[in-house]
């Protein structure tokens, strides 16, 4: 949606000047432990300006809006500006796939020496791809007024992982992101699933490009069933699997866009290479056929299968509210799946509008993953500036465990505090809180100058114009601080420290 | 003699033979247990070949490993009248076997019949009871720590970037990531505010671990890390790893209950036999071990190392070269003082008559039955305790220690 349409001047009539980032919002009121309570969970960590979002607009308001996706809409100027100067913003998959195809050609009848110099070549320049693609991801995650598409993104991404080391997912990775997972993230689960599976970079990585009549890979059936609709429970059975490969037989890429049919992109589905003949899945009967028709039927049947609305509300239950999230909220959550088919935006309605969402018993009891941790981290520390370089960021991901892009397993990251809270985690946390501190003049200059050697005297004068405001930053967490914490923070020398003591508190860990 | 030749020398010499007089002795501060744990199910009939098999070459016209009189260069080397080694552990596992440091559980695995991955991982770390619905709260490495109180060999250590299941639970474990780094010392006047706003919180354990861990380790952690690391292609990344924990194992006695995994197994595609995406694994995986061995020193000769792996690989190749998720596989026992040198534990033919819903390799061997018995002789558990680290696994001796 172009942003004309929606003036920012509208949206928050008033304080309309608060969205230049270079200029700080302060808080009228102190916000309340409930509204931040509230807010941290449903953003990577309220921020001043969210909390005057959230109370010009009025809860209902706000989540009304936050529950539909705005794209960039709400994003800072210069957040916008440093996304479409990415390489990735004006690059398709299909032609990073005419590069490889071209290398290909030019190496035909050379040497095997200028072969892997050419190949060489092609690494270099994709290199950076998922690097882009986090940065792209970053700026949206901190900067966005639509915080809810942004925390949704990472869900999605996460319940369709791939991973960007395998094979050629790396340069539809981008692509991936941005038109399969993004435009569904409050939308449809179908649209979603068919827009997953319509995409090369999971093609690719599940294996399915392989998967064809008479040679069959059952590996994307199986994680279809597992773990992105029934779940392991869900009451499919060996034989399913292998009638869904049957299925998905034909669905695979063409590097050169221009085959299958149905295509779209580099995705194509080809009707020669279908297994056509008859199958029963979930006791349902194929009688077969080469046309795609098959496969748009069998995610009909997995997207309104009870297992699915159970599974995928289950899932967003436990990443917003609880690791184990009571069962009648769940319950009430898949009624909403079902009835709504599977409209995502109404299944977390009904999840934020629950008295448990409201029971301050189940806030702050969620223990944060690396990228809530590390994201939190910035929006509280440093809100109003776009960050320049997120390469810090990506090294704090990669050693606290949660590469980026970087799950190399279809089951993608753990949400709950089992699959983080170990004591290798916190040292590594404590030690990162120091240095996002301390290192802080790293995140807003170029990586490209950090690289050519800036002199210390330019690093210090880089991190005195980000002081530590200590005085901004106190509502925005002394209410969630236990007496120790803040008997503990009360030893601080300066403010720096204060900060990192901030970070590292038990309370931060959790929303 | 630099320390490396000389620990390698003992390896192969006198040190194998005292082993055996070492085990089951409380007290001793000596026995030390690493479990590998192979992420994503690697294919068992790839590295211990059923060459006796005629099935086993009709059903992978592709993929096969060549039998060892077959005078192909990548033949497998032959172990036994059925059994033979995959090629591509000539230079690393195949010694340790001839010195009678290693042994193979074939038909090995668990009950679960999911194929799931992620399942059937979860299950086994938890090691529960067969049919038990998954409970999260603790897994079996962290029970044996408990069962063993105040033995000084309980100590568990994780190297892994989070606390692995197998080592959760009641007993606090810390977990070492070997993802390292350089790390600056933490001030002695933070570690203190840290552990004060930690205390009384549930995690105030954990985060006393993390501290005190991070104070005794990092330092070494970094400089070993930056040391085996010198000059290794990715091919070599799990011997850095390996050397790094063989290092920490042998050097600390709070570290003697070890648990640490590799990834990359899941070999859908284009697995290669002799050569290929598995066997470069394979080999990478058995240089680690070796190298372990080596930086084990002395202790070696009281360390046991079981490398399992969640369930086993389709008897038959699938359509791309590769194969798919199966039932029964292969584990590993390796030791400076076990009886090795052998295939322990049921076997039956490998033909069609006798796969798995006429699939996969069966299960004639509990995996829990196999560590029960490892856990039995090396800690002298007696039935009660065993049957608390392992509850319901079948108490029967496979010859291995």
């Amino acid at each position: 949606m172009p942003l004309s349409r929606f003036p920012i001047t509208m949206r928050l009539p008033g304080i309309a000047l608060g969205l230049a980032v270079a200029c700080a919002s302060a808080l009228a009121d102190a916000p309340s432990e409930a509204e931040l309570r509230f807010l941290n969970r449903i953003s990577y960590g309220a921020t001043a300006r969210d909390i005057d979002d959230y109370r010009a607009q009025g809860r209902d308001a706000w989540l009304r809006r936050q529950l539909a996706f705005h794209g960039d809409e709400g994003l800072p100027r210069e957040a916008r500006a440093a996304i479409a100067a990415l390489p990735i913003s004006s690059t398709r998959p299909e032609d990073l796939a005419a590069k490889v195809i071209s290398a290909r050609k030019a190496a035909q009848g050379k040497s095997p020496d200028e072969k892997r110099e050419a190949q060489k070549q092609l690494r270099r320049e994709f290199a950076q791809l998922d690097f882009q693609v986090f940065e792209r991801r970053t700026l949206r995650a901190l900067y966005s007024t639509y915080p809810l598409q942004e925390t949704m993104t990472w869900f999605w991404f996460n319940h369709f992982s791939v991973f960007q080391n395998k094979k050629q997912v790396r340069f539809p990775l981008a692509d991936y992101e941005e038109s399969a997972i993004r435009p569904h993230v409050l939308g449809k689960f179908r649209d979603l699933l068919r827009a997953v599976l319509m995409h090369p970079a999971m093609m690719v990585y599940l294996d399915n490009a392989e998967n064809v009549r008479g040679k069959v890979n059952e590996n994307y059936a199986r994680e279809l069933m597992e773990l992105h609709t029934l779940g392991v429970d869900g009451g499919y059975t060996q034989a399913d699997v292998e009638a869904l490969a049957r299925i998905l037989t034909g669905a695979g890429i063409d590097l050169t866009g221009r085959k299958g049919d149905p295509r779209s992109g580099l995705f194509a589905f080809f009707p020669e290479r279908h297994d056509a003949g008859p199958k029963t899945f979930l006791g349902l009967g194929f009688p077969g056929s080469s046309s795609f028709a098959e496969i748009e039927r069998a995610l009909d049947i997995l997207c309104r299968h009870p297992s699915t609305a159970k599974f995928i509300s289950r899932k967003l239950a436990v990443y917003f509210l609880a690791d184990d999230p009571p069962a009648e909220v769940v319950e009430r959550m898949a009624v909403t799946f079902q009835i709504s088919d599977g409209d995502i935006a109404q299944t977390l309605g009904m999840l934020f509008a629950s008295p448990q969402f409201a029971d301050l018993q189940y806030a702050g009891k969620k223990f944060k993953d690396p990228v809530q941790w590390t994201y939190s981290s910035i929006r509280l520390l440093y809100p109003d500036e776009v960050l320049r370089n997120a390469r810090p960021l990506a090294g704090a991901l990669a050693q606290l465990g949660e590469p980026v892009y970087g799950h190399q397993t279809p089951e993608g990251y753990g949400m709950k505090s089992r699959d983080w809270a170990s004591s290798d985690q916190l040292a590594k946390r404590f030690q990162l809180a120091r240095s996002l501190v301390g290192a802080r003049a790293r995140l807003f200059v170029a990586a490209g100058a950090i690289d050519s050697g800036l002199d210390d005297a330019e690093l210090k004068r880089v991190r005195q114009a980000h002081p530590i405001e200590r005085t901004r930053i106190e509502p925005l967490v002394v209410p969630l601080l236990s007496a120790k914490t803040r008997s503990a923070l009360e030893l601080a020398g300066d403010p720096q420290e204060w900060a990192a003591l901030v970070l590292a508190s038990p309370e931060f860990m959790h929303r | 003699m630099d320390r490396r030749q000389f620990v390698r020398a003992g390896i192969g010499g006198a040190l194998a033979l005292a082993g055996a007089r070492l085990w089951a002795a409380p007290g001793a501060g000596s026995t030390k247990l690493l479990v590998v744990m192979l992420r994503g199910a690697y294919d068992g009939a790839s590295l211990l070949v059923p060459y006796s098999s005629d099935f086993y070459y009709r059903a992978r016209p592709g993929i096969a490993v060549p039998r060892p009189d077959s005078g192909s260069p990548g033949a497998a080397i032959r172990l036994d009248a059925d059994w033979a080694l995959n090629a591509a552990v000539k230079e690393t596992l195949y010694p340790i076997y001839v010195r009678k440091q290693a042994a193979f559980v074939p038909f090995c695995g668990s009950s679960d019949t999911s194929r799931s991955h992620f399942q059937a991982q979860d299950l086994m770390e938890m090691g529960r009871r067969e049919g038990a619905s998954p409970d999260y709260s603790s897994g079996f490495l962290n029970r044996l720590v408990q069962a063993l109180g105040d033995d000084p060999r309980s100590g568990g250590v994780a190297f892994t970037n989070n606390l692995t299941l197998a080592l959760k639970g009641p007993a606090a474990v810390p977990n070492v990531s070997l993802r390292g780094g350089a790390r600056n010392p933490m001030p002695q006047g933070e570690g203190e505010r840290i552990s004060a706003m930690y205390q009384g919180t549930p995690l105030a354990a954990v985060a006393a671990a993390g501290i005190e861990t991070r104070r005794e380790v990092s330092q070494q952690l970094a400089a070993e890390m930056a040391e085996s690391a010198r000059g290794a292609g990715p091919a070599r990344a799990f011997e850095s790893r390996a050397r790094v924990v063989g290092r920490l194992m042998s050097s600390k006695a709070a570290y003697s209950i070890g648990f640490v995994d590799v990834g990359g197994w899941d070999t859908h595609v284009d697995q290669g036999a002799t050569q290929g995406a598995l066997a470069t694994n394979l080999e990478g995986l058995a240089q680690g071990l070796a190298a372990l061995g080596e930086e084990m020193g002395a202790l070696w000769a009281s360390t046991v190392v079981v490398v399992m792996s969640e369930f086993g690989r389709t008897a038959r190749e699938n359509g791309n070269r590769g194969t798919d998720h199966g039932h029964g596989s292969t584990l590993w026992v390796l030791g400076g003082g076990i009886a090795g040198g052998k295939i322990a534990g049921a076997q039956g033919p490998v033909d069609e008559a006798h796969l798995y819903q006429n699939r996969d390799l069966p299960v004639l061997n509990d995996y829990r039955s196999v560590l029960a018995h490892l856990f039995g002789r090396m800690y002298g558990l007696d039935e009660a305790r065993i049957e608390r680290v392992l509850p319901g696994a079948k108490a029967q001796s496979y010859g291995l220690i």
